[in-house]
Parts: structure tokens; C-alpha cells; sequence
């Protein structure tokens, strides 16, 4: 029976957020004999480092440690050790730490940094990444066969490909035979920045005793507190992570970036502890951002619309080093034809390095790229063709049992349903298309569909646990291994955990921080799977708590463990409450009036492990994940065709998630995730010079949207077909809010005008820049009417 | 974390959150370094100390203002009013109590400045519509909730000042 | 190579808070170069934490009254140079009979800023891109400036004198701005083209027009704002703007226009936004 599932309760960080109270890393500053710490960076893309000088700031007061790469020339990174913690060799891209110092004060610091000389020779840079696709004498990493990868990733000797994806199924030649048209087209999106807004922090601790403490600004705690102990060369037990709250993270803050860096100039500074704190312009330069996309395809169709074969070329830019972006190509690569049954496919997935700063994950991983390119071609087929967009996609879409992304595994028959997420939007959409005329001749409407899906991209083995630990008086506290960063998962557990135990909301613990010490493990808080791995793992773990109270309960009542039933914090057989126990009696063990006592303090675990399998290295084919969340969304525009510029007037979306365990939390994610990706959609873009250095690295010049940017109207439905193996047969939302918008918002342009955009973003001048390439005349037919006064 | 340069300290008294205060400065400190580092007022947060995201708008006698772009020696006896400042033993402002009920709260990095803000709006006891709140709130950057809750309880509770 | 570091500090200075105009005077005679003046703050401490300037002092202008004063006589708008943009704001006149500035000041920043930013802070910045120069070009602001020696007053068309320079000494500081009041039955307007709802001007575009004038000014178009009178093209009404008229107007200007390429923009991008604002604005002001 559910008192919270399903139910808007409030976050339960709420109040703690609203009056100021809740910590995050930066807010740490009471650690004893605390330094500053702080990076000059490389002001070159690639060169040779000929040397370092740091005589003049060592003599500068206050300044503890300095350190080079030379001091730990240890690589780091999650799927593929290809970072240097400071640069050793080389320097591959502008804003590359090359050394840190700590020093008393943050201006100190900086006093000391300025005095450093570095002498750079410089070596030819690569920025393309198609370029750097086919170049065998520029290369990022000469080194990379040396590389420890992890073993589901291909990189290729002697080129700049850190990954290689292979999708293959059916005979793509025959599948373009079989069709009636082709369509052969290609697309792009830029590398843009997370702009989470709290920026990296961590500290590091390297204490005399060769323990490590950290306090970091990181979405994956564990797998920090893992990587570290490899990086240092200790056991995972002589090391602690805490995580405070998060403002924000996005995945910019998912794999190891900074606290190598930190800890070890902790170990450095004569153990003393370091903070390095980026500033705006160094979290733009330094820390990790969103691979770059260009991508050709290839469509083969018959009259009727239905996809024969599939062809697609992905490139990710991932930049200077792609220690997690690896995956970023796995998983577009496995889901590369996006949501739809196809017989025979051809896809290659290529993750690139690049001389520009390095990508990681970020929400949407791969796929808001992925369908970007998919979803635009879809409306170009549906025009060509004559077709109506939504009929055309569900001609196509994925049903339960077919197989999903093209590799051969079974889609599970509870998986959702992605037509009707389709006809949810549509119908907002669409009947008033044709009613609303504007005033002015050069405002044009227009909407657009975009239908998707996305599972979590996680290693086969990954796993959550959570424990529940009761206290004297029957409340309890839950721990996870999930991280606070803003998307709610947390509260989402506590009402599982409530409705699980019997207990009031209120009577639920479960704190933001985490301490890898203190807490349930889990792998990593990525990918839209918290709830569903989390949650499984603290329902078990309230199931096992609750086989400890009845175990108790069961001999004091002398009834059978499997008649009892806890409610209102009460554990009675089913249909006898008179006969009861309370929590509170039980929970620290059970005294009878004699004094004697039995049971003991109730902890209870759970544990829950992925069931997926490895891709097949030449198909692709296996189980890449635990779930697949359907969805789609729409947009309805205005836009001006004199100056390019759109208005959102309505941003519709549904997602088949199984459950609403929180109605509010799950709208909350849909309108933040929307507006994130219209603003990644229309606006933003990381600029480089042609010397890769980047041009626009503050809110000023990489805009990002404000509260007078959004949608005139947000319009969400959740469908709930339940997964069966889900908590309450629920899955993943927080990454899917993104992944529709910007193939929706071209398809809207497409509709409005019929110009067709491929590079995002779609910024008023791309608008008209390509009405002038598409419709020459338009422009200057509308600016006469403009003085004729229509 | 010391930010302080090397010119002589100043003795700086500002009315913070009600409590006169007094702590030594230097020249070269903002209003936000004050804030955090000498006076512990953490929900004062910082994200590009240039003026562009607003997170660290603080109230300088009861005007909003971006507390980076101030330097404490000019706030010498003036008013300083932040969250801290409106929240007394577990009693939640309207406001508090709207953004927590609209689900205006995600990271909580921003929220600070957004309730601060909003607090003043409400304080001008005057009638505003959802597009002018829109455009009194455009200095501050969220990157989570996408505004629309954060505008809805503001423009709630200044609705309930009208009723 | 200096080495490229983002600072999270500020530089030392000291920083000087006169009580009185005299004494902002003696202290520029006395610091000249090596002073800068405060305002607003808006954008002084943005450089000075990225350490594009380096000052000894700060002479601070927000404690000197006469600076703030804001008044309207039977002729003219007198602004107090350190006039927080908001105040200006809420005086009806403003929005009455000088509405291009009106309107330029309300897009200018976000509210936040317009409580602590000024227009002498705007104009003194002398910015390419400063959103109040277009609309203070077209009504024919006169801007005072005084040292310790000497006062002047010159049209604000004088002030600008390239990208970020101005013709103000080392010692002088702006005092006021002072704007006739126009004639009955005059129209003015300013609009811009951003990337979105808070954004740097793209471009900026005002216009003025009444029986005896039409002007249009332009800013973020060019090293320093523009003013082209186009009187001689006699629009008096709305039908006297039509195409081949237009055509020839725009001819006049862009010769004028020489805006740059950066990450806000493409130069075509602007001239293209500059030529459909004028369209519009010069459109509304004969209607």
C-alpha cells in the first residue's frame, strides 16, 4: 500500500536548501591549516614542455608546495588512463593544468603563479575531428596503446580514435536495394559546457599516515574514492571521499577530474590540506565538457516509409583525453539508429581526440546528439516522402519484443511504449497548427515532433546497496551511495523506504552528503539510474530489515513471520492490528517484562546488481541496459524570418517512466531538462580561435538561458506502463527531460518555413543565414512588405 | 580562505541580518569575500565573481545587489540582509515555504540569491505580473529548475499580498 | 610568454571616499594615471579582477551627493553622473519625453545591475557597445566634465574616441549629463538585437524624429557610436517610408557601419539586424 509513492511530498532537502543550511565543498573552509591551491594552465594546444621554472616563486612568502607533472607522472581516467594529473611530456589543449602550487592565500598564490616560466616547443595542433579521424602524423596521444583501457573499448594503434563502436545487422547493401528513396545527409553539434553552477571544488588530505581524505565537488564519490587509491597506489580502505551537496553536476562532475591534483599537492605541502577551487573561466578551460558530434547518415526508405537500412557515421570530439567520453561513443554506438526496429543497419561510432579541452559526460550522453541527427532526418523523409510525421515514426518505432537497437537482444514485453508517448505530444500539438494566423507576413508558425529513448550507460557489473538502520524510537535512517545534485532521487528513496516500512515520511532519514566511509556503495550517480538501481537496492534492504522486525515480532506474538504486516509504525498478523506491536518496541531488540531480551538493533541491507551483458565487438549485439525510458516531445514556434529570431510558445513532452514515485519531482526535471536543451538548442556553443584557444569562456559571452528565455507554456505527460523489475515499476527520467528538444525545435523550423538546419545550435543568425542560403528571396520580398506597411 | 592583500586592514561595521558586526578588512575585498570568509554567511554563494550569474545577490540596505561587484569597504554601516536573515528557528518565510511547495529547489546553489531577491519583490508591496517577474529575476542564473517554479512562488505569495 | 592566469582575487589599492566634488577633484590632480574613478562598479571591478588595469587608489563617487542629483528644468534633464540607472528610470519624464533613453536603460543589464550601474559609468566606459549612447547621440546630450582647473561641457558626440577611450584627461571626471528637452511632438526610440533576453547589444539602434529633425544612432557597430542625421530625406509621415526611400537611406548609412566578427555575432549578422532595426524603428516613429 502506498502513503507516499505516486505522491508530490516535498524534497527532503527542502528546508535545509531554503534556509541556507545545506554545505557543499565550496563551503568548506574549516579544515585546520587549510591552503590554497591553485594551477597555471598550458596557453598552447600542443607543444612540448622544454621546461619549468619555478625558482622565483618558491621564494615568494607563503608559497608551501609546487608541484609538475614530474612529481606523479601517474595517468588517470575512468574507462581509459589518458590524462596526466599535470601535464608531463606535452601539453594537448589550452587550459591544460601544467603546475600547482598551494600557499597561505588564494593571492599568494596567484602572486607565485605569475612567476613561474615554462618554455613550451611548439608541436602542430589538431582541432577538426574529422581531420584528426584520418591523421596518422598528428597525434594527440602517440602513446596510447600504452594506455590501461577497460576492456569493452577498441581503441585503434597509431591514430587519434580512442574508440571504436561497431553496430552491424542484416545486409545494409540489401536494405538500400530494398528501398525506394535514399536520403544521404549530415549534421553536427559543437562541444558545449555543462555551466553547472557551482564550480569544481576539492580538497584533498594526504595525511602523514599515508590516509587519504577528500571533500570534492563529485557526482561519483566511489568511483573517485577507487580511482584514487590506483592513482596513489593504497588500498581503497586508506582512503575517504565526502561529497557535500552539489550545485549542480550534470555529469561534469561524474568521473575523477581534480583531486588527484589536490591530494597530491596535500602530500606535497607536507601533509597540510589543499582546496583548489576553479574560478568561472577555469571550470570553462580546465574541467571536462560535452563531446563535440559530426555525423553523416544515410537512410534507405520505401514509398510507404518504412526504413530499410540505416547507415551512420558518428564522430565525437571528444577532445584532449577521453577517459569516460569513451563511453560516450559505446553508447551512442548502441543506440545509434535511436528508437526504431530496422533490419539491416551498418553504424560505426568513433570517439576522436582533439587539441581543444577534454569531454566527459553529460545528461543526455550521447543521445541528445544521436537523435539530433536521427530525428532531423526522420522529418526530412516525412516531407519528401508526403508522410505524416508521428504515423511515419510509428511505422518504424521499436515494440516490445523486437529487437532492440538493431543487436539482436529482445526488447523486454513491460518496456514501454513509445507511440504513445508519440501521439501524447502530437496531440497538443497539432490541431491548433492551422488556426493561428500571425499579424505581421514575417512571422511564420511551426511544430515539430521528436520521439527518442535512453537507457543508463553502465558497465555490465554495476551495482547499488543501501542499508536502513533503525534508531530507539522507530524512525530510521537510509543510506545509498546516490549523490544530491539537484535531481531528488534521494526523496524519491525515502518515499519508497516509507511506504516499504510502514513509517511516516517524516520519521525517514536520508542525508545529502555522501561519505564513502559512512555510506552504501554504489557505482556512480550517472545515467538516469539512481532510482531504478537505488531503489531496488532499498526496497531489498527494507525487505531485510523488516524480516528482522517480524524474525522479533514473530516470538513475542508467537504468530508466523510471513502473517505480519507493519503500518502506522505498528507490526500486527494481517487482519488482527489490535494484536500489535510498535516499531519503537522492537527496533533496539525486544525486552519482555522479565527483563529478558531478545532480537537487537535492526539494520537492514540490500543490494542490486545490473543484468546486462558485453556487446559483441563486431555487432554490437547483447543487453546493453537495465532499462530503456521511452519519449517524446514537441515544440510550437514563432519565427521571425527577417531576423531568425523564435519563440517558444508551447514545450510539450511525454515519457513512459513506469511510476511517478513524485509527480513534482518528475515535472521538475522535465521543465529544467527542457530548458537546459533548448538553451544548448539555440544558443550555446564553445568557440575556439584558430589556435584553440577558447573565446568564450564566461555567462557573458557563452550564454545560457535565463528566466526570460523559457517556453511560454510547458505541457508534460507521464505514461506509467510499470517495468516489472523496476521499484514500484519505475524508470529512469532525469536524463530523457533533454534528449527531443533540439531535433524538435529544427523540425518546428523545417515545418514553419522550410528551411532545414543541420549544426546545432540553432542561434537567430544560423536562422538567417540558412533562410538566405535555402530561400534566397524571402529576406528581401518580406523587407519590402515590411515598408509597404502589410 | 584568506583573500586579503597586503595594504593595512580597515575595521569594517555593517547592520548584517539585524546584528551589528565588525571584522578587520582589506581594500581589495568584495562585499561576497566579506560575506562568506569573515562572516561565515554561506548561503551567499559565488559562480563567476564577474556579475554575470547573480548567485551572489545579497540585499546592501535593502536595494538587491550582486555582491561581487561591491567592495566591503563601501558597505561600511550600511544593511546586509541574506537568507540567514530571514529564517529564525525552523520558521520559513512565505516565500520559503512557497518554493519548497512549487518545487523551486533543485541544486540549491541558486536559491539563495532567487529568495533574497525575491523576498525584496515582495517587500515593494506592489502588484506584479508573471512577465515582470520574469524580467525582475533575468540577473540571476538557474541551470536546474528552468525558472518556471521559482517565478510561480514569488508570484504566489506577491498575489496573497493582494487578496 | 606572461603567464594566462584567472584570478579569483582582486588587486591591492586604496580606496578613497570623498564627501564632495572638490575633493574628488583634488584627488585626481593629486593621482591622475594612477587612479581610476569608482561608480557603479559594474564594469571597473570586472577589470580589476581580471587585471586589465591596475590602479593605485579608487576614488569612490557614490558618497558624493552631487553627483546623484537627477533634475528636470523647463529646458533640459540634468543627470547626476553617479545616478543609479534605476532611479533614472522612475522619474515619468524620462519614459515621457526622452523614451530612446527610456527604453535603452530599462534593456540595459539585468534589474540587479541597473540598481548600482550609472550613466557616467556607462558612457565613461566609453564601450562600443554601451546601450545608453545611442539614445543620448540622437537627443543631443551635452556631458559635463570638470577638473580641478577647469570646466567643460561637450556634446556627447565629442566623448567617445575609440574602443574603450575617451576624451577625458587623467584628471577630469564627468559630473552630469544634460539633455534638452525635445520639441512637442517628438519621437524617439531605441531598440537592439541580443542573442537573448540578457545579452551585450549586438547592435544598437536609436532614432529621433520630429518636425524639424529625424536622426538614428547606432552603437556595437562600430569603434564608437554613430549618429547619421537623415533630416534631408524630409519623412513626415508614415508613407513617405517606402522601399526606394529606404533603399536610399540605408545607402547613406552603411557606408558608416564597420562593426567587428566576434562570438556574439558575424559583421553581415549585424549590419543585417542594424538594417531591419531601422526599417522597424524608423517605421514607428512616422506612425
Amino acid at each position: 500500500m502506498n502513503n507516499y509513492v505516486g505522491k508530490s511530498v516535498a524534497r527532503k532537502d527542502a528546508k535545509e536548501k531554503v534556509s541556507g543550511l545545506a554545505e557543499y565543498a565550496v563551503d568548506i573552509d574549516y579544515i585546520p591549516n587549510l591552503l590554497s591551491g591553485k594551477f597555471l594552465t598550458s596557453p598552447i594546444a600542443h607543444a612540448r614542455i622544454v621546461s619549468i621554472d619555478t625558482t622565483e616563486a618558491e621564494k615568494i612568502p607563503g608559497v608551501v608546495a609546487i608541484v609538475t607533472g614530474k612529481d606523479w607522472p601517474v595517468k588517470i581516467g575512468l574507462y581509459a588512463g589518458d590524462r596526466d594529473i599535470l601535464a608531463v611530456e606535452k601539453v594537448v589543449w589550452i587550459g591544460q593544468p601544467v603546475v600547482a602550487l598551494a600557499a597561505e592565500s588564494e593571492i599568494i598564490a596567484e602572486k607565485a603563479l605569475s612567476l613561474i616560466k615554462v618554455e613550451y616547443q611548439s608541436l602542430e595542433p589538431i582541432f577538426d575531428p574529422k581531420k584528426a579521424m584520418e591523421s596518422k602524423d598528428i597525434l594527440v596521444h602517440e602513446k596510447m596503446v600504452e594506455y590501461n583501457h577497460s576492456p569493452a573499448f577498441n581503441p585503434i594503434p597509431g591514430t587519434n580514435i580512442a574508440n571504436h563502436f561497431k553496430l552491424r545487422k542484416g545486409d545494409i547493401e540489401d536494405g538500400f536495394n530494398k528501398a525506394d528513396e535514399i536520403f544521404e545527409n549530415e549534421f553536427s553539434m559543437p562541444q558545449v559546457s555543462h555551466a553547472y553552477l557551482e564550480p569544481i571544488v576539492s580538497i584533498g588530505h594526504y595525511r602523514k599516515d599515508g590516509s587519504i581524505e577528500v571533500w570534492s565537488s563529485a557526482q561519483s564519490p566511489f568511483t573517485v574514492r577507487y580511482l584514487l587509491g590506483i592513482t596513489f597506489a593504497t588500498p581503497t580502505s586508506n582512503i575517504t571521499v565526502h561529497s557535500p551537496f552539489l550545485g549542480g553536476g550534470f555529469g561534469g562532475k561524474a568521473g575523477l577530474n581534480f583531486e588527484p591534483l589536490a591530494v597530491l599537492l596535500s602530500r606535497k605541502a607536507r601533509n597540510r590540506p589543499v582546496k583548489l577551487m576553479l574560478t568561472r573561466e577555469e571550470n570553462f578551460r580546465s574541467a571536462p565538457i560535452r563531446v563535440g558530434m559530426v555525423a553523416s547518415i544515410k537512410t534507405g526508405v520505401t514509398k510507404q516509409g518504412k526504413i530499410t537500412a540505416q547507415q551512420i557515421k558518428y564522430i565525437w570530439d571528444s577532445g584532449a583525453c577521453a577517459d569516460y567520453a569513451v563511453n560516450v561513443g559505446r553508447a551512442a554506438g548502441y543506440v545509434s539508429i535511436g528508437p526504431y526496429d530496422i533490419e539491416n543497419i551498418k553504424s560505426d561510432s568513433y570517439t576522436v581526440y582533439t587539441n581543444k579541452p577534454y569531454a566527459t559526460a553529460f545528461r543526455g550522453f550521447g543521445h541528445l546528439e544521436l537523435h539530433w541527427v536521427i530525428e532531423r532526418q526522420n522529418e526530412i523523409i516525412t516531407k519528401k516522402l508526403g508522410i505524416d510525421p508521428v504515423a511515419f515514426r510509428k511505422l518504424n518505432t521499436l515494440k516490445p519484443g523486437t529487437g532492440i537497437t538493431g543487436n539482436q537482444h529482445r526488447l523486454r514485453e513491460d518496456a514501454g511504449s513509445i507511440d504513445e508517448c508519440l501521439d501524447k505530444v502530437w496531440i497538443d500539438l497539432s490541431p491548433k497548427k492551422d488556426k493561428i494566423k500571425s499579424f505581421d507576413p514575417w512571422i511564420f508558425r511551426g511544430i515539430g515532433i521528436a520521439g527518442f529513448m535512453k537507457g543508463p550507460a553502465q558497465p555490465p557489473n554495476s551495482a547499488s546497496s543501501a542499508y536502513v538502520k533503525f534508531n530507539e524510537d522507530g524512525s530510521a535512517l537510509v543510506s545509498v551511495g546516490t549523490s544530491e545534485m539537484g535531481q531528488g532521487t534521494l526523496t524519491s528513496l525515502a518515499q519508497i523506504a516509507a511506504d516499504e516500512l510502514g513509517l511516516p515520511f517524516e520519521k525517514i532519514k536520508i542525508r545529502g552528503d555522501r561519505d564513502t566511509d559512512r555510506d552504501a556503495y554504489t557505482w556512480q550517480t550517472v545515467g538516469s539510474r539512481s532510482l531504478f538501481m537505488d531503489g531496488n537496492a532499498v526496497k531489498n534492504a527494507c525487505i531485510n530489515a523488516k524480516e528482522q522486525i517480524f524474525e522479533t515480532v514473530s516470538q513475542v506474538l508467537r504468530v508466523p513471520k510471513s502473517d505480519l504486516t507493519i503500518k502506522n509504525e505498528l507490526v500486527f498478523p494481517r487482519g488482527e492490528p489490535w494484536k500489535h506491536l510498535s516499531l519503537s518496541e522492537v527496533v533496539m531488540g525486544y525486552m519482555y517484562p522479565s527483563g529478558e531480551s531478545i532480537g537487537g538493533p535492526v539494520i537492514g541491507h540490500g543490494t542490486y546488481m545490473a543484468k546486462m551483458t558485453i556487446l559483441d565487438a563486431n555487432t554490437g549485439a547483447g543487453n546493453p541496459a537495465i532499462f530503456e525510458t521511452f519519449g517524446a516531445q514537441g515544440v510550437e514556434i514563432e519565427l521571425n524570418a527577417l531576423t531568425g529570431e523564435i519563440t517558444i510558445l508551447k514545450l510539450v513532452s511525454a515519457f513512459d517512466i513506469g511510476k511517478v514515485i513524485n509527480p513534482q519531482l518528475c515535472e521538475g526535471q522535465v521543465i529544467g531538462g527542457s530548458v537546459m536543451a533548448l538553451s544548448i538548442a539555440t544558443s550555446e556553443k564553445l568557440q575556439y580561435s584558430d589556435k584553440g584557444d577558447l573565446l568564450n569562456p564566461s555567462f557573458v559571452d557563452y550564454i545560457i538561458s535565463r528566466s526570460g528565455d523559457i517556453p511560454k507554456e510547458f505541457i508534460t505527460h507521464f505514461v506509467e506502463n510499470p517495468q516489472e523489475d523496476g521499484p514500484h515499476g519505475a524508470r529512469g527520467i532525469g536524463e530523457l527531460t533533454m534528449i527531443g528538444v533540439p531535433a524538435a525545435l529544427g523540425n518546428a523550423i523545417s515545418d514553419a518555413i522550410g528551411v532545414e538546419i543541420f549544426d546545432l545550435p540553432i542561434t537567430s543568425e544560423k536562422i538567417w543565414s540558412e533562410i538566405q542560403k535555402q530561400k534566397p528571396t524571402l529576406i528581401s520580398n518580406l523587407k519590402q512588405k515590411m515598408m509597404e506597411g502589410i | 580562505m584568506i583573500k586579503e592583500g597586503t595594504r593595512p586592514t580597515k575595521t569594517l561595521s555593517v547592520i548584517l541580518n539585524g546584528q551589528k558586526r565588525v571584522t578587520e578588512i582589506q581594500s581589495n575585498e568584495t562585499l561576497l569575500d566579506v560575506l562568506r570568509n569573515k562572516f561565515q554567511i554561506k548561503s551567499v554563494k559565488a559562480a563567476c565573481w564577474v556579475g554575470d550569474c547573480g548567485i551572489c545577490t545579497v540585499l546592501l540596505d535593502e536595494k538587491p545587489v550582486k555582491s561581487c561587484l561591491v567592495l566591503a569597504q563601501e558597505t561600511m554601516n550600511c544593511t546586509i540582509t541574506t537568507v540567514e536573515g530571514i529564517t529564525h528557528n525552523d520558521k520559513l518565510t512565505e516565500l520559503q515555504d512557497a518554493f519548497i511547495r512549487h518545487g523551486a529547489v533543485q541544486c540549491g546553489y541558486c536559491t539563495g540569491a532567487f529568495l533574497i531577491l525575491g523576498h525584496y519583490i515582495i517587500n515593494q508591496q506592489q502588484r506584479f505580473t508573471f512577465s515582470e517577474i520574469q524580467e525582475m529575476i533575468n540577473g540571476i542564473i538557474c541551470r536546474c529548475t528552468g525558472y518556471l517554479q521559482i517565478i510561480e512562488s514569488i508570484l504566489e505569495v506577491n498575489e496573497k499580498q493582494f487578496r | 610568454m606572461k603567464n594566462t592566469i584567472s584570478f579569483s582575487t582582486l588587486p591591492d589599492f586604496d580606496l578613497l571616499t570623498p564627501s564632495s566634488l572638490n575633493e574628488v577633484l583634488e584627488l585626481l590632480n593629486q593621482y591622475k594615471e594612477k587612479s581610476r574613478l569608482l561608480a557603479g562598479g559594474t564594469d571597473l571591478l570586472i577589470e580589476l579582477r581580471q587585471r586589465l588595469k591596475a590602479p593605485e587608489v579608487l576614488i569612490d563617487l557614490k558618497k558624493v551627493s552631487d553627483l546623484q542629483t537627477i533634475r528636470i528644468t523647463d529646458d533640459e534633464l540634468i543627470i547626476g553622473a553617479v545616478t543609479p540607472i534605476i532611479e533614472i528610470l522612475t522619474l515619468p519624464v524620462v519614459k515621457e519625453e526622452f523614451n530612446a533613453l527610456y527604453q535603452a536603460l530599462i534593456d540595459l543589464a539585468d534589474e540587479i545591475i541597473r540598481y548600482r550601474a550609472t550613466l557616467g559609468g556607462n558612457i565613461g566606459t566609453a564601450s562600443p557597445a554601451a546601450d545608453s549612447a545611442a539614445p543620448l547621440y540622437v537627443l543631443d546630450a551635452q556631458i559635463e566634465i570638470s577638473s580641478l582647473s577647469d570646466a567643460r561641457t561637450i556634446p556627447i558626440t565629442q566623448f567617445f574616441t575609440g574602443v574603450k577611450s575617451n576624451i577625458l584627461s587623467t584628471d577630469e571626471v564627468i559630473t552630469s549629463i544634460r539633455i534638452p528637452r525635445p520639441l512637442k511632438g517628438t519621437k524617439s526610440a531605441f531598440m537592439k538585437a541580443k542573442r537573448s533576453s540578457e545579452d551585450l547589444a549586438i547592435v544598437g539602434v536609436a532614432c529621433l524624429h520630429n518636425e524639424k529633425r529625424t536622426s538614428l544612432a547606432y552603437t556595437a557597430i562600430a569603434p564608437t557610436p554613430l549618429l547619421i542625421d537623415i533630416t534631408d530625406f524630409k519623412l513626415e509621415k508614415r508613407e513617405d517610408l517606402n522601399q526606394t526611400i529606404f533603399e536610399r537611406i540605408w545607402e547613406k548609412i552603411l557606408p558608416n557601419l564597420n562593426p567587428i566578427d566576434d562570438v556574439r555575432s558575424s559583421k553581415k549578422y549585424r549590419i543585417h539586424m542594424a538594417e531591419i532595426i531601422t526599417r522597424k524603428i524608423l517605421k514607428e516613429a512616422l506612425e
